[in-house]
């Protein structure tokens, strides 16, 4: 199979997914909940409402058309990026969502790469140095930080590092005064907000990091019993040409995958990363409208975190395509 | 007979060599003891904790930090709970004298106090109505020289033992008029009296209008009500007149406004339920929460919460994945399609956001959040069975028992499946973890029972109050949760060397 019927199935595949999907966002949001309690999410709770009343509603919403224009309606809407208005601050989801992603963004982004890093630098030397004291502490600390909530994680930061010593903020992403009184030095405003991003990025960092220092320390434990890293020893390779040219080529093809698998569990630690730290990001955003029972701007983040995790999926497997000779496109 | 026998004998050696080397294993031990400890923890919660852990509001004051932090620096100025009587109410002749209270009067023998059986002043419904009350006479016949004034002051001092102030007083005081003749109203102050000096908190004119009526000031008499805070604006009633370690009073005076000669006077008053609460500024072992609740009874009761879900829906969701895998390996073909392309599908689901909108959805009871963890957790297990028993299947153990005539789910029970009961018991153990930490994490988020308090439920509260700098708020449980969650992880890695021999030699 060559490289384009590869490409040609995984593209049918993705497609698939992203329609299951979208049909499942549809089941869950408006079949789910019934039709009273649509109607009751529109005129609000235990109000009185007469048959007129509803029939308006129904007529309104297209609550009484049949369930086929309804799915129709929907695919359009969710297809055409109108994801609805949303009920606590009635301005339109995808104007929310704009103001809301950056910081996610950066936040994600920035812990990514530092997780990614550390990881797979603690991975390595603890796989060349296999037993000792770092291998030990390094394994004992990511076990920990998998089994320590997040949300622990990050209350215990701010306990410590907001509260106690006093050197770095306890939330938000920019001091409140900044909203009528605006800084216009540039050096204040990074350096101000790089404080503010230093604690949830650290503890979004410390979510991850310990998945990729396992991951790495395993397979690089497997390529360097191979044989030609026997050979490349044998040559007189530094050591560290060993480790990084030689192990570390041959074992970083399964992180590429596992990066993007990871990808679904980093959404959630992201969305209680921002609620406990009040960064003004989707998880919070996710966070105001759970309190709100905010379902158009819950359907859009269900939507954007699985549509996100397909892409990331798919881009992987590209990707894995491409880097691995081996791979015969099956 | 005998085979049966001898097979039960087999699996007793074999158990007997489990338990050999599973107590071989640190691990395993570590895990066994904090796991015991938290399960004889949710065992004895209902005794070691005397408070409901939800509806005892008010056991202390609001955000109490616990009593022995007073020993500690820092601490010197917490005060805990005080009231002046635990049965209130003047409920026999010789009450009065019994509770210790002072009864001054101007001029002296104006009035006439004792104990009437059969009149309460309390309201109807109140448990103090059929107790009877303290009966406070005054008259004076038309043509006898006037007062002017006659004061009665009822009184009780107390000595308050903490450097620092209690964090609420919450007065009390039950008062009917039955007579009142000559006069036009008669004034009641009830006060505290700080260091010898007097302080209102609430006072009354009893006039026509309330003749006869049970007056129950109730919240009125507390630091917290709007007229008592007003008095003592901008500071805090009970810091502005707690002032530390000493002598205070606190009691109620009736003021009867006497100077016409020429009528007769007659006032005639029913009182009883005076008493005093102060809320202490620390409580218990681990203080109280926003609404004055024990933390410690909340951390107890929040164990059995925590083992219900992770062991249920961890169950659940592996019973379900064991399932699927065993059908979809074992059978193969069209099953195996359907179930696999259906696993792949949940798997690429965003697993926190469905959870939070399921639970939002449907209403995040206990056993929703249970149903839901259950229902959503099993993908990955089932894909794991099923890997293994593709390789089993193809065994010749597997062969011998189809040629010898076994259908499918005789194959399935008595072949495949003990040979994938290690895994099985290994993966319950490890996914036990995550289904507490994601519960936790669904609380933390608001996404709790009303009705139940659960260890996530309480740092919800903790950064819902801004109280994050509480240490012995926030520790606790997030200990709690990070040390049981652990505990199963041990567990499961320990039983995965020995279950898993392979494993065993590669460490």
């Amino acid at each position: 199979m060559g490289l384009k019927t590869y490409l040609a199935k995984r593209i049918i595949y993705t497609l698939v997914l992203v329609f299951f999907v979208l049909t499942l966002n549809f089941i869950i949001f408006e079949l789910l909940p019934g039709q009273a309690s649509t109607i009751e999410a529109i005129t609000g709770k235990g109000s009185r409402v007469s048959q007129a009343q509803i029939q308006a509603i129904e007529n309104q919403y297209g609550l009484n058309q049949p369930l086929y224009v309804r799915y129709y309606k929907y695919m359009y809407n969710v297809l055409s990026l109108q994801f609805g208005i949303s009920l606590r601050t009635q301005h339109s989801v995808l104007q929310d969502l704009i103001s809301f992603l950056p910081n996610t963004l950066v936040l994600l982004g920035a812990s990514t790469i530092l997780a990614v890093v550390i990881g797979i630098g603690l991975g390595m030397l603890s796989a060349y140095k296999r037993g000792g004291a770092l291998d030990t502490s390094s394994v004992v600390a990511s076990l920990t930080t998998f089994s320590l909530p997040t949300f622990w994680m990050g209350l215990l930061a701010i306990l410590i590092f907001s509260y106690t010593l006093n050197i770095l903020p306890s939330g938000g992403n920019e001091p409140a005064f900044w909203a009528y009184n605006p800084p216009h030095n540039l050096l204040t405003i990074v350096s101000t907000q790089i404080q503010y991003a230093i604690l949830p990025v650290a503890v979004l960092t410390l979510f991850q990091y310990g998945f990729y220092v396992l991951l790495t320390r395993a397979t690089m434990l497997e390529t360097l019993n191979e044989d030609y890293i026997t050979t490349a020893r044998a040559k007189g390779v530094s050591e560290r040409n060993v480790l990084v040219k030689h192990a570390f080529k041959n074992a970083s093809l399964p992180l590429v995958t596992s990066v993007a698998l990871a990808f679904g569990g980093i959404l959630g630690g992201a969305i209680i990363t921002e609620t406990v730290f009040r960064w003004p990001g989707l998880g919070f955003w996710t966070f105001l409208s759970i309190q709100f029972r905010d379902t158009p701007v819950l359907q859009t983040i269900f939507y954007l975190g699985a549509m996100g995790i397909i892409i990331a999926n798919f881009v992987a497997d590209i990707l894995y395509g491409l880097i691995d000779p081996r791979i015969k496109y099956g | 007979m005998s085979a049966r026998r001898a097979a039960l004998d087999f699996q007793w050696r074999r158990f007997k060599g489990f338990l050999k080397q599973f107590g071989k294993s640190k691990r395993a031990i570590i895990g066994i003891v904090v796991l015991v400890f938290y399960v004889g923890f949710a065992l004895v919660a209902p005794f070691v904790t005397p408070y409901d852990p939800l509806y005892s509001n008010f056991l202390a004051g609001e955000f109490a930090k616990p009593t022995w932090l007073s020993g500690l620096p820092g601490g010197s100025s917490l005060s805990q709970n005080m009231q002046l009587f635990s049965t209130p109410g003047f409920s026999s002749p010789s009450s009065l004298q019994d509770q210790g209270w002072n009864v001054t009067q101007s001029p002296a023998g104006a009035f006439v106090v004792h104990y009437n059986k059969t009149q309460s002043a309390a309201l109807p419904n109140s448990t103090l109505a059929n107790t009877g009350s303290e009966e406070i006479d005054y008259s004076r016949t038309a043509g006898s020289p006037a007062p002017g004034v006659a004061i009665i002051t009822i009184s009780k001092s107390f000595v308050w033992p903490y450097s620092g102030s209690p964090w609420r007083f919450a007065g009390s005081l039950e008062l009917l008029m039955s007579e009142l003749q000559g006069v036009n109203a008669v004034k009641g102050d009830v006060f505290i009296s700080s260091l010898g000096l007097p302080l209102p908190i609430y006072n009354v004119t009893l006039d026509r209008s309330l003749f006869g009526e049970a007056i129950s000031p109730g919240f009125s008499l507390d630091s917290h009500s709007s007229n008592v805070k007003q008095l003592y604006t901008p500071s805090d009633p009970a810091q502005y007149i707690f002032l530390g370690k000493g002598a205070y009073a606190y009691g109620v005076q009736f003021t009867v406004p006497d100077d016409n000669q020429a009528v007769s006077v007659g006032v005639k008053l029913f009182l009883t339920d005076l008493n005093l609460r102060l809320y202490g500024t620390s409580f218990g072992l681990l203080g109280t929460d926003q609404y004055g609740r024990d933390i410690f009874s909340q951390l107890a009761w929040g164990t059995r919460v925590s083992l219900l879900v992770g062991l249920v829906a961890s169950v659940v969701a592996v019973a379900i994945g064991l399932a699927v895998g065993l059908v979809a390996g074992y059978l193969g073909r069209v099953v195996d399609e359907v179930l696999m392309r259906s696993t792949d599908l949940l798997l690429v689901l965003p697993g926190l956001p469905l959870l939070i909108i399921l639970a939002a959805l449907l209403g995040p009871s206990i056993w929703n959040v249970i149903a839901i963890l259950a229902l959503l957790g099993w993908p990955g297990f089932a894909r794991i069975i099923r890997a293994q028993v593709l390789s089993i299947k193809e065994r010749s153990f597997i062969e011998a028992s189809k040629a010898a005539g076994s259908g499918v789910s005789h194959v399935i029970t008595k072949h495949v499946l003990p040979n994938v009961m290690g895994l099985t018991y290994v993966n319950l153990a490890l996914s036990v973890p995550t289904a507490i930490v994601t519960e936790a994490s669904l609380a933390f988020l608001g996404l709790r029972d009303p009705n139940v308090i659960s260890w996530g439920g309480m740092l919800n509260d903790v950064q819902g109050t801004g109280n994050v700098a509480s240490w012995w708020w926030v520790l606790p449980p997030g200990l709690s949760i990070a040390l049981l969650s652990l505990s199963f992880i041990l567990l499961g890695y320990a039983l995965d060397e020995i279950l898993n021999p392979r494993l065993r030699m590669r460490r």
